[in-house]
């Protein structure tokens, strides 16, 4: 139970840095600085990657 | 010695699946989808290339200058192009990651040795389209990789100096060369997706596609290697210059690493015995059926009359070797009356596993030459080893 709220914690976290990618993606649109966008979109992906191994190992999945 | 290194291979093979288990669920486990992870970065080559593919030009004027454009000047241009660079090697570690898991847990053996040949033949169609990708660019490290290949061809006894114009589209360097160049590298790619079906055909559950957590993170790393070490070129090919050193790229261009030492040549010998040696693997140290006690079973026969049509067998059998078929009759046992199905199994194909006598609860299969609880023992031997290996 433990574990799973802890993982749900960091999932969070990581929710709320692909936020903060997200914005940074904006920013280097908006200012033609598109290295900055496309690195913040693969950190973006590398998130989400994690966000859903944290889920699981809180016990969170699709699959009955 | 050498039973011993693979023995030893085949434990640490293991080992590193359950300490991996211990960090992540086991059906993420990225060792077990190699093949997909191999796949996917496929796809990602295919697609950036696509793109990459409506600004080349293929000749010597317009080849650097268009890769150069797309670079600079194309809207993430660079990323595309490193996208496609770096997905190239990523496909390179996940095949040699499937080779080699494959080879030390011995998936290459007996029924599997037209997966194993046709993984070694995509391997080769893989090094090809990834090589001639170096090419393409048209800049210094092209121009001595193309002068290291001509030579390395014309060393070939009798059909060195063919083999060399039909490479470079003449007898030198030309303006046919970057239009062979660009099918050299399309033309193997393409044929891939045909390979990968005969790497399949005698598969009942190939892993072709790895989990969502492993394409975000796969794509996720491409984009941020894109992004942080982008795709350059070097300074354009020169015509007449013979430029000396050369940027290396480990997995696709170590045969060139070798030529520092050798004459190109022998580096190729080389290549092509490993190649040579890869393809015989699957009947090296392979003990015959007597050596190990065994005796011909004969292949699986279905018995007509137990046949329910339930699919069972169908679903288990690993070789592809059981096809369900309208039943032209019902069966004569009560549970078989009603069948809609029956089972027939594809002699070529069987290997006298006897799996889908383990998967039959109506005793409809059976090994004609073996008697039921010969195959239950040998089912539950085989169960047993991998676990047994793995402590």
């Amino acid at each position: 139970m433990r574990g799973a709220a802890s993982a749900l914690a960091l999932a969070g976290f990581l929710a709320v840095l692909a936020l903060v990618c997200v914005a940074v993606m904006v920013y280097g649109e908006w200012f033609d600085r598109r290295l900055l966008s496309s690195g913040a979109l693969g950190v973006l992906l590398v998130l989400y990657a994690a966000i859903v191994v944290l889920f699981r190992k809180a016990g969170i999945t699709a699959e009955e | 010695m050498y039973r011993r290194l693979l023995t030893g291979l085949q434990s640490a093979t293991l080992r590193l699946d359950v300490g991996i288990q211990r960090v992540l669920p086991q059906d993420f486990n990225p060792l077990y989808y190699t093949g997909g992870l191999a796949n996917l970065f496929l796809t990602v080559l295919v697609v950036s290339g696509i793109l990459i593919f409506l600004y080349y030009e293929p000749s010597l004027e317009g080849a650097y200058a268009s890769v150069e454009f797309l670079t600079r000047d194309v809207p993430y241009g660079v990323v595309f192009r490193g996208i496609h660079r770096y997905a190239a090697d990523a496909y390179m570690v996940a095949i040699l990651l499937h080779l080699f898991r494959n080879w030390f847990t011995d998936r290459y053996r007996e029924a599997r040795d037209s997966q194993w040949l046709s993984g070694m033949v995509l391997l080769v169609f893989s090094g090809l389209a990834g090589f001639t990708g170096y090419l393409l660019v048209w800049d210094e490290r092209s121009q001595i990789l193309t002068s290291l290949t001509v030579q390395a061809l014309r060393s070939v006894p009798l059909v060195g100096n063919w083999l060399a114009e039909v490479f470079v589209g003449g007898p030198g360097v030309s303006d046919t060369t970057l239009p062979r160049f660009l099918f050299l590298h399309v033309g193997p790619a393409m044929a891939l997706y045909v390979l990968l079906w005969w790497h399949y055909v005698r598969l009942r559950h190939p892993k072709i596609w790895p989990p969502a957590v492993w394409v975000l993170f796969g794509l996720g790393l491409l984009f941020i290697l894109a992004s942080v070490l982008p795709a350059t070129s070097g300074r354009p090919a020169q015509p007449g210059a013979s430029p000396e050193g050369f940027a290396v790229d480990w997995f696709y261009l170590w045969p060139y690493v070798l030529a520092r030492w050798m004459a190109p040549g022998w580096a190729l010998a080389l290549v092509v015995a490993l190649l040579a040696y890869g393809m015989v693997i699957p009947y090296t140290l392979r003990e015959t059926p007597e050596e190990r006690g065994l005796r011909a079973l004969g292949q699986a026969v279905v018995v007509d009359e137990n046949c329910t049509g339930c699919e069972l067998c169908y679903y288990d059998c690993p070789y592809n070797a059981i096809y369900m078929v309208p039943s032209p009759a019902p069966g004569k046992s009560r549970a078989a009356a009603n069948r809609k199905l029956l089972a027939v199994v594809v002699d070529s194909r069987c290997v006298e596993c006897g799996i889908c006598i383990g998967a039959c609860p109506f005793e409809a299969l059976e090994l004609p030459r073996m008697l039921d609880r010969d195959v239950q023992q040998r089912i539950q031997r085989g169960a047993q080893a991998p676990a047994a290996a793995a402590t």
